[in-house]
Order: structure tokens, then C-alpha cells, then sequence
């Protein structure tokens, strides 16, 4: 078992086979000596490790995943059920887990997430994506336009 | 312990997070996964979004699912700043119109960036003079290939992580548009599409078909595609399938030109390996000689020498024409050899191996599987050695061992099994021959014994290590008439074929006085067991070194047992028995003074130590450098400190009894040559102070044992047996003195 | 406990930083390691403290506080690089330089560590090409050149002898 510390101070107990799913922490118990001492976490919240911890605890028996395949096309179109349904949530936590899946070095978790970004992306118009993510324009017009312009190869007639 | 919480809620004074807090690698990477046409769309959302759309994790990946390494992307960029310079430099550069269709060069005036930093320029334009640019060349191929032959420096500034137009995305926008229009086409055409309009060329063809397959597969579009992918398809399938036609009617009519073009598009296309195989299966050269009738011992592994020959020099007519017609990095010559070994010379080695096992027996079967691996070694190494066109030796040398393992791996067993029987015979016919006693002349001249030792020594030599021919064709003959019959030890043949009886003698045995030791055997068995080593070798050394010296080890080892446990001690056994039971003998004049027993004892000892300088000579010789000397546990070493030990105990276990016999005899010959009172005579008569007859007889008898014993049992072993013998005698002396 | 700001994040990772390079000082290799990582626990994942010059972004950390965590960051990596290679876990000392030079591509010492720990595993064409980008980046660094010309050295010394090996075998074969 081995013992974390979210960053508001509350202590998770977590079997090693799966939260060695993070390389950060897989790294630390190969390296050190960890035994009773409690590894803090001090980016991550405990609402957020909670879901680490069930995204970590439904994953553990997956092989691990093969060494980034450069030839294969990368898409976002290979979301599980399971996986679907973790990964519905508010937009801050979505970007939390991100930040704490990068965090700890959880390449499984990462992917999802931005996978699921990438979703929420596909298919959107420009304006729909900045209210999608409540960003504001700071391009003028002529900026903007020269953009799509110099993209115009990209375009699929 | 505290338990896990329930779902904490978020602390509620700090706001959520936004998609601008990711950080920008990140955000790179969720882009990364967006379809091409869509990456504008975040690209105009802020000044952030852009830059980070523009970055090269964005399109690294895309440019390395569709082939292109990073160096062709770093000198073809090379290639772009600097010819996008110098072009700028000329007057009007800023106009240049559109080079041939497909080489499509930015408006290289314009401000690309407001703002932000310009693409930094090649520190350092290659000079004009030597630079292989060709202006104007048309299609993205040539000038890839051109940047490939030019060794332009990387640009010396490297650009700083999150500028703009960076290589990668330039890279990518030439390959996406020139490959775009071409893959949208497919939709619902095939070979009449765009594609076949533009280009005639079949190796550019087969190119950019091979680039549009992997365009298809990373599904840079958002839409559907899978109309296009099969009109892409059946046009590639379409397309083979011509070249390969069109290659198989060059070959018919020998037109190089023709297939040399076919076969390269194939390469380009997929590889080229149908060309290939269609070559190969067109070839004549794996035609199948037929085993004829009448191969009889060692003209198996003849016929199989001459087989390789012509194949070989078939291999090499086909190796010319394979440099000619195809592309070097496709190692057609290599394949084109394992397929010929696959077919041909793999089912022509099987039934020539079969039919010698059959019909031969097992040493004739072994002779044939060494002399067909190393034929094939040789084979391969001199293919690898005599071509220009590079040959991969390694793995038509795998390809051999995978073809050869069947018989390899019972090899060794074989080997063993086929020494032993060997043996049995050998020791056999030592038993059954006919006993006779010699009178050991010899033996009590230590000249003559000497110089049979010699003799032995000399036949020894010459007879193992001559060269052995394990073909006359393939070594140039000239081998030792006297060997080739002794490789008849095998199992009798029934029957059929003229096979020499093994009379052959080396006449090592006529001058020796003993019964119970052969060195003739000795030199059969050490012949034998050589032959079993250069077999050995020649198949370890081809296929697995690693097995080399276990079967080095297991070889020697079954030659020490067979003339150690098998003939030397059963002899010496014998003879001790002999002279336990020996009893001394009443000498007549002239005779020798010495007992038979112990006269067949010594000269055993004498045998025994010339065997084993035989075997000691064979050892530092052909065994020594395939072996760990200083392995102490090695099964070897501990086998051949055994059999020196053999002897050395046999002696000393002998020596005992041969002593006793000796004191018995000298004590016999006092005895019946005393009278009683010789030890106390008279005080009143003569004293006459020669030696008597009898002390006379007594040294007479000591001298002949010592010389006998001289040169053949070492030098601490007689001192303990001189002193023994003084002692045991004076001791006699004293009783009888005193007596 | 309540969250750490970011300043306190930053003196945390300062303070297990500086206790690592104590351990390390008295050679107690492991537990610097144990304080390196606590380290990296406090200074990574602070939002966007991965450096990103001239991307604007909405964030309010400043440059000084970035350049400040990336300082501490490379620093710390590059120590528990030097822990590693003590410790003898070679795979793991690359990674650390790695790091390092994924933050600071011009760090001679990281590069340098990378080499030897290349070298280490036997990997001597590999160790050598790096050390000698290590040495271009610290010309003046006499311990690069020295580990250089020896890797160099030794690489020549073990071609002489493969070569002298495969002689004596085919003679051995041609008997």
C-alpha cells in the first residue's frame, strides 16, 4: 500500500500495482525507500486524485501501452464506453485531470484527455469553439483573416 | 488511517480551470489529434491557440506517418531558405512564378507574420557555384532528391521553440498539397485518374502512390473517406499487377531496360518484392539434378560438391542480372539465394542425406553431412566475397543452419554413437584375435626399444596428421594411401559396392612382445576419433560455435574411455593378476634372467606409457586449442587427468607385486644356489671372496629388471623400486646371516 | 493543511533541493534522491511553469518566478542525474539528463552526464558522440576532453582487438 497526500491535506491509501500507473510515483518507490512516509502531492487535489484513483483502479490490469508507434495515425476516435463515461465531467475538472494525469506522468489518462478535448473541438466553427471555452479574441479581423488565408491549403473542398 | 473521501467537491474559491491553463506542450498535442482542415478553426481563435497550432508536434508526427525522416525534412527546409533566399536576391524574385506544377514556393515578399518574428534565413547561403540546385525542377520528388545529393549545412540559427513557420509545418503544407489533389481524386475513379494524367514516369508513380496509401491511412480529413481509400486501393492493386506484368514479358524477351524500369516503380510502389519474386520463380536455376544410381561412399559428398558448383555458377550469371535490373537496397540477391537453397539445394541435400543413411550406413552419412555444410559455407562466402552488389551473408548463412537443424542437432549423437561402434569392433577384433606370446627380443635392448618407439612415434604423426581430404575434390587429393581404407570402419556395407576390407595394418604391433595391448588399436581408435573432430568441426564451425567445443570435449573424451577403461586397464588388470600368481623359475644358463610375468608386466608398463604419448600428441595438437585449459572442471580435463592416473595407478598397483616377484626370484635363485652353511662357512676354509654363482645370478637378474624397466616408468618409481628391492633383500640377507 | 501558494510551492521545492544536495555532499546518495523528488513533486505542474517565451497566455506567474522554478528545476534534475550514475542505475541517469536538457538544451554538465552514463552501459559510439557536443558547449572543461580522448581510446583498443580475435579464429578454421 502506499500512502498520498493531496494538496488540501488528505491522505489516500493506495495499493502499489495501481497507482504504479504513474510513472512519477512507479519511479519513486523503484528509486527510494518510501516504506511508512506519505508522498505529497502538492498539485493535485484530493477531488481530482479521487479520480486518478478510479480512472488508475479500472485500468490496472491493462497491458502497458506499446512505445509511441510513429507510423500510426493518431485520432481521437477510439474512446471506450467505460472511458466515455469517466471522462464526462465539467470542463475545469476535465482540465484538471489533464494537468494532474501530465502531472504524474499517466500516459493512458493523458491521452483520454485530450482526446476528449479534441472532441469537444471536431466539427466547430471558430466562434463556436472560443465560447465552447470562453476565450476571448485578440485578433483584428484583417488578422484574422490573413490566418485563414494562409491556410487555405488545408482546406477540404 | 483516513479513509478515501467521498467526492470532494472543488473548493469553491478557486474559479475553474480553462483550456489557457494547460500547458502549451499539451495543447499542442490535443491539436495534434484534430483533422487537417479543422486546424485552421483553432488557429484564429487567439494569438495563443495560433502559435501553438502552428507548432511542430502538430505536424512532426503526420510527416513521419507519411515517410519522411527527419533529415529530409531538415535539408529539404535547408533546401527551401536558402534557394528561397537567393531567389529573393535576384531582381523581380518576388514574382517568381509557380516552378513546373507541383514545386510551389511561397509569395516570398509577403509578411507571413505581423508581429511576430520573421523565419529566420540560413545563417550561411550555400555557395551558387557549387550548390546542385536546379531551379525550377519540377516536382517535389526531384527537388527532395536534390536536397538528398546536396549536403547543404543545417541552418545555423536554431529556431527558438515557439516561433512561427516552423520546418515542420512547412514541410508538412508542401507534401499535404501536393499530395491533396491527387488523393481526392480517387473518390470515383482509378487509373483514370488525376494522378495518371500528370505523371507517365512508372518509379514516380509507384512513389506517390505508396505516399497517397499512407496519406489515406492517417485520415487527415474530418469527412468520410472511405470511397476514396478503395478507389486508392484497387488502383495500387491495379497498378502491381501491370508492373509485374509488364516485367514478366521483359524477362521472357531479355529486355533489361524494361524490367530494370518495372522493378524499380514496384520499389517505389510497395517495396518491389513481386518483381522479385517473379523473377525468381521464372529462373532456371533451381533445376534438380537426379541422384544417379551408383554413388558409393564418398562419392555422395562428391556428387554433392559438383552440385554446388553449378549452381554456383548459375548464381553468379543471375547475380550480374540482378545488379542490372534491380534496386540495390532491396537485397534481391539475397533473397534470390535463400530461395534457391530453400528450393533446390535443401530437397537435393535431404534425399542425397537419406540415401547415404540408407544405403551407406552411418559414417559414410556423416562424411557426406560434413562435406554438404561446408560446401555451402564455402558457397555463401564466396558469393558474399565476389559480388558487387552487396549480399547479406548473415542471413543466407541463418537461412543454411534453419535448413541443415534437423540433422545438426542429432549430429553429435551420431557422431558418438558411430565412434563407439568404432570402437566395439576395434576391441573386438582384438580379442578375437589370435593369442600369441612373443618373445619380447626387443625389450632388453633398450636401443631397439627406442627406436621402435620411434618408429611408432613417426607412424603416428604421419598418419594423423597428414591432410584429410574430405573430398578429393574439394582438398586436391594427395592423401595418405594408407588412410583412406581405415575410413571403412564403419559398419560392414551389405553387399553391394566394392568396399576394401580393413586389413590395413601399420605393422606397429609385429616387434612387441605384447598380448594385451595393441598399439595398432590405439592408432585405429585416435585415427577414428580424429576423423569424428574434423567432421565435427567443419559442422560446428558453419552452424553453431557455441556447440563447437562441447562436442570437441565429447569426442576426446570417448577416445580416453575406450583406451583407458576399455583396453589399458582390462590389460593391466590382467597382467597383475598374472604376476600375483607368478612363480619363480630356475634359469638356465643363457636364459634371461627375468620372469615372464613380470617381463609382460613391464613391457605392458612401456606400452601403456608409448599410448599414452600418443594420445598426448594427438591431444596438444588437434584438442588443445578448441578447450579451456584452465577450465579445472571441465569434463575434459577431469577425463584426461583420470586417464594418466589410470596408467600412473595401474603402475603403482603393479609395481608391488612385481617387486615381490622379483625378491621372490632372487630369493629362489640364493636359496637353490646356497647351502646352508654358505652364509656361516667354516671359519677353517679358504675364503675365496668372489660372489658366488648364485649372488652372480641374483645380479644378473637385478640388472636385466632395471634395464627392462629403464625409460618406460619415471624416475621417482624406480628410485621406490630400487629401494624397495634393497631393502626387502638385505633384509634376506640378514635373516639368513643371522640365521 | 490549506494549499501552498505558488511562492510556497517554490521555497518547498528550494528547501528539498537543498537538503538533497546536503545528502549528496556526504555521499548518502539514496536519501538526496528521496529529497530530489519531493523537489519535483512541489516545483512541476505549477500551472504553465513550463517555459514558453513569447507565447502570451493568460496566467499570472511573471518571468522571474518562471526562470525561477525553471532554475530549480534544472538544478535538480541534474543532481539526481549525478545520483543516479553514483548509484550505478545508468538508464535512470539518462532519463534525469534528459530532462535537464529538455529545460536547458545548452547544459554542458547534463550532457556530459548523459555520455558517461552511455559509456557505462558499454555503449561507447554513442557515449562518445555525446561528450563531444558536451565538449563544444564547455570547450574549456578539461574533465570532457580527458573522459573523451579515454572513451576514444578505448574504442580503438576494442576494434584492435575484435579484429586480432576473428584473425586467429579463421586461422584456426583454415587448418
Amino acid at each position: 500500500m502506499v500512502k498520498l497526500t493531496s494538496s488540501d491535506g488528505q491522505e489516500f491509501n493506495v495499493a502499489e500495482d495501481i497507482i504504479t500507473q504513474s510513472q512519477l510515483i512507479k519511479n519513486m518507490l523503484s528509486d527510494l525507500e518510501v516504506g511508512e512516509a506519505a508522498i505529497p502531492l502538492p498539485n493535485v487535489t484530493a477531488h481530482i486524485l479521487t479520480k486518478i484513483i478510479e480512472y488508475a483502479t479500472h485500468h490496472k490490469d491493462d497491458a502497458p501501452p506499446p512505445p509511441e508507434d510513429e507510423m500510426k495515425a493518431k485520432s481521437s476516435d477510439d474512446i471506450d464506453e467505460w472511458d466515455r463515461d469517466f471522462i464526462a465531467v465539467d470542463q475545469g475538472t476535465l482540465f484538471e485531470i489533464i494537468l494532474a494525469a501530465n502531472y504524474m506522468d499517466m500516459q493512458g489518462l493523458l491521452d483520454l484527455g485530450c482526446k476528449t478535448v479534441a472532441n469537444m473541438i471536431k466539427g466547430k466553427s471558430v466562434e463556436e469553439i472560443r465560447k465552447t471555452f470562453n476565450i476571448t479574441n485578440d485578433f483584428t479581423p484583417e488578422e484574422e483573416e490573413q490566418i485563414r488565408k494562409e491556410n487555405e491549403w488545408c482546406e477540404d473542398r | 488511517m483516513m479513509k478515501m473521501r467521498q467526492q470532494a467537491k472543488q473548493p469553491p474559491n478557486l474559479p475553474p480551470k480553462q483550456i489557457t491553463a494547460l500547458p502549451p506542450d499539451i495543447v499542442s498535442r490535443i491539436f495534434s489529434l484534430l483533422p487537417v482542415p479543422e486546424i485552421v478553426n483553432v488557429a484564429r481563435v487567439c494569438r495563443r491557440f495560433k502559435v501553438l497550432a502552428y507548432n511542430d508536434e502538430v505536424y512532426e508526427w503526420k510527416l513521419q506517418a507519411l515517410g519522411m525522416s527527419d533529415d529530409v525534412i531538415d535539408e529539404h527546409m535547408a533546401l527551401k531558405d536558402s534557394l528561397a533566399a537567393r531567389l529573393r536576391k535576384l531582381p523581380g524574385g518576388q514574382y517568381l512564378p509557380a516552378a513546373g506544377k507541383h514545386l510551389l514556393v511561397d509569395d516570398l515578399d509577403k509578411k507571413i507574420n505581423e508581429g511576430f518574428d520573421a523565419p529566420s534565413i540560413s545563417a550561411s547561403l550555400p555557395d551558387a557555384k557549387a550548390s546542385h540546385l536546379i531551379i525550377g525542377a519540377g516536382g517535389l520528388k526531384a527537388a527532395l532528391a536534390n536536397a538528398a545529393k546536396t549536403k547543404t549545412e543545417k541552418p545555423a540559427v536554431k529556431q527558438k521553440k515557439y516561433e512561427l513557420n516552423r520546418p515542420a509545418r512547412e514541410a508538412f503544407k508542401r507534401v499535404y498539397m501536393e499530395l491533396y489533389p491527387y488523393y481526392v481524386d480517387f473518390k470515383d475513379k482509378s487509373n483514370d485518374s488525376l494522378l495518371f494524367r500528370d505523371y507517365k514516369d512508372l518509379s514516380e508513380i509507384g512513389a506517390i502512390l505508396a505516399r497517397l496509401v499512407l496519406f489515406d491511412k492517417c485520415k487527415f480529413l474530418a469527412r468520410d473517406t472511405t470511397d476514396i481509400s478503395f478507389g486508392l486501393k484497387n488502383t495500387v492493386e491495379w497498378f502491381e499487377s501491370l508492373l509485374l506484368g509488364q516485367f514478366d514479358g521483359a524477362f521472357d524477351s531479355h529486355n533489361i531496360e524494361e524490367m530494370k524500369k518495372n522493378a524499380h516503380a514496384a520499389f517505389q510502389l510497395n517495396g518491389g518484392l513481386g518483381c522479385v519474386n517473379v523473377f525468381i520463380s521464372k529462373n532456371p536455376a533451381s533445376k534438380l539434378p537426379t541422384i544417379t544410381g551408383p554413388s558409393v561412399g564418398y562419392l555422395f559428398a562428391d556428387e554433392f560438391a559438383k552440385f554446388m558448383d553449378h549452381t554456383l555458377a548459375n548464381c553468379k550469371v543471375q547475380a550480374d542480372l540482378i545488379s542490372q535490373v534491380f534496386d540495390p537496397s532491396i537485397n534481391a540477391l539475397t533473397l534470390f539465394i535463400n530461395k534457391v537453397f530453400e528450393d533446390s539445394i535443401s530437397e537435393y541435400l535431404t534425399s542425397l542425406l537419406v540415401a547415404a543413411k540408407a544405403r551407406e550406413g552411418l559414417g559414410i552419412y556423416l562424411h557426406t553431412l560434413a562435406t554438404s555444410v561446408y560446401c555451402c559455407s564455402q558457397f555463401v562466402d564466396f558469393i558474399a566475397s565476389t559480388n558487387k552488389e552487396k549480399v547479406d551473408a548473415t542471413t543466407i548463412k541463418n537461412h543454411i543452419n534453419d535448413i541443415f537443424s534437423p540433422y545438426v542437432n542429432t549430429y553429435l549423437e551420431q557422431e558418438l554413437e558411430h565412434l563407439k561402434k568404432i570402437i566395439k569392433i576395434q576391441l573386438e577384433k582384438w580379442d578375437n584375435r589370435d593369442k600369441k606370446k612373443g618373445d619380447g627380443n626387443y625389450l632388453n635392448d633398450a636401443e631397439k626399444a627406442s627406436a621402435h618407439k620411434n618408429k611408432v612415434m613417426n607412424t603416428m604423426k604421419a598418419i594423423m596428421f597428414a591432410p584429410v581430404a574430405l573430398t578429393s575434390k574439394l582438398v586436391g587429393g594427395g592423401k595418405k594411401p594408407v588412410s583412406t581404407p581405415l575410413l571403412n570402419d564403419s559398419d560392414p556395407i551389405d553387399g553391394s559396392g566394392d568396399v576394401k576390407d580393413d586389413t590395413v595394418t601399420y605393422q606397429l604391433d609385429d616387434d612387441s612382445l605384447n598380448s594385451l595391448v595393441s598399439l595398432e588399436l590405439s592408432l585405429h581408435l585416435m585415427h577414428a576419433n580424429k576423423e569424428s573432430l574434423g567432421r565435427a568441426l567443419v559442422i560446428t564451425a558453419s552452424t553453431d560455435m557455441t556447440k563447437l567445443r562441447p562436442a570437441v570435449q565429447k569426442i576426446f573424451i570417448c577416445l580416453l574411455k575406450a583406451i583407458g577403461e576399455k583396453h589399458l586397464k582390462p590389460a593391466f588388470a590382467i597382467a597383475i593378476d598374472r604376476l600375483s600368481k607368478s612363480v619363480p623359475a630356475d634359469f638356465g644358463e643363457g636364459q634371461k634372467m627375468i620372469n615372464m610375468d613380470s617381463l609382460q608386466f613391464f613391457d605392458l608398463i612401456h606400452m601403456g606409457d608409448v599410448i599414452q604419448q600418443m594420445v598426448d600428441v594427438y591431444y596438444a595438437e588437434d584438442i588443445r586449442m578448441w578447450i579451456d585449459e584452465n577450465d579445472f572442471l571441465s569434463d575434459i580435463i577431469i577425463e584426461k587427468k583420470a586417464f594418466e592416473r589410470l596408467l600412473d595407478d595401474s603402475v603403482a598397483a603393479g609395481m608391488d607385486k612385481a617387486i615381490q616377484v622379483l625378491i621372490n626370484q632372487c630369493e629362489f635363485l640364493l636359496i637353490s644356489g646356497h647351502a646352508l652353511n654358505d652364509y656361516n662357512p667354516n671359519v677353517a676354509a679358504v675364503f675365496d671372496f668372489k660372489p658366488t654363482k648364485a649372488c652372480n645370478q641374483v645380479v644378473q637378474c637385478l640388472e636385466t629388471h632395471v634395464k627392462v624397466l629403464k625409460g618406460c616408468i619415471e624416475q621417482s618409481t624406480m628410485e621406490v623400486f630400487l629401494g624397495e628391492v634393497s631393502v626387502r633383500l638385505f633384509q634376506y640377507f640378514m635373516i639368513n646371516l643371522e640365521s | 493543511m490549506t494549499t501552498l501558494s505558488i511562492e510556497g510551492k517554490i521555497q518547498k521545492g528550494a528547501e528539498h533541493k537543498d537538503k538533497g544536495n546536503q545528502y549528496f555532499k556526504n555521499s548518502e546518495h539514496q536519501k538526496a534522491l528521496g529529497e530530489y523528488y519531493n523537489a519535483i513533486l512541489y516545483l512541476t505542474g505549477l500551472d504553465n511553469s513550463k517555459i514558453s517565451m513569447g507565447v502570451p497566455q493568460a496566467n499570472p506567474l511573471s518571468e522571474e518566478t518562471k526562470q525561477e522554478i525553471s532554475k530549480l528545476l534544472i538544478a535538480t534534475h541534474s543532481n539526481m542525474a549525478a545520483c543516479y550514475l553514483k548509484l550505478g542505475k545508468n538508464d535512470k541517469a539518462i532519463a534525469s539528463c534528459e530532462k535537464t536538457l529538455a529545460l536547458d538544451d545548452k547544459n554542458a554538465k547534463a550532457m556530459f552526464r548523459k555520455g558517461q552514463a552511455c559509456a557505462a552501459l558499454n555503449e561507447t559510439g554513442k557515449a562518445i558522440k555525446i561528450i563531444k557536443d558536451a565538449a563544444r558547449l564547455a570547450p574549456q572543461d578539461p574533465g570532457i576532453r580527458a573522459t573523451l580522448k579515454q572513451l576514444e581510446d578505448q574504442e580503438k583498443q576494442a576494434a584492435a582487438k575484435a579484429n586480432d580475435e576473428l584473425k586467429k579464429n579463421l586461422q584456426k578454421m583454415a587448418k
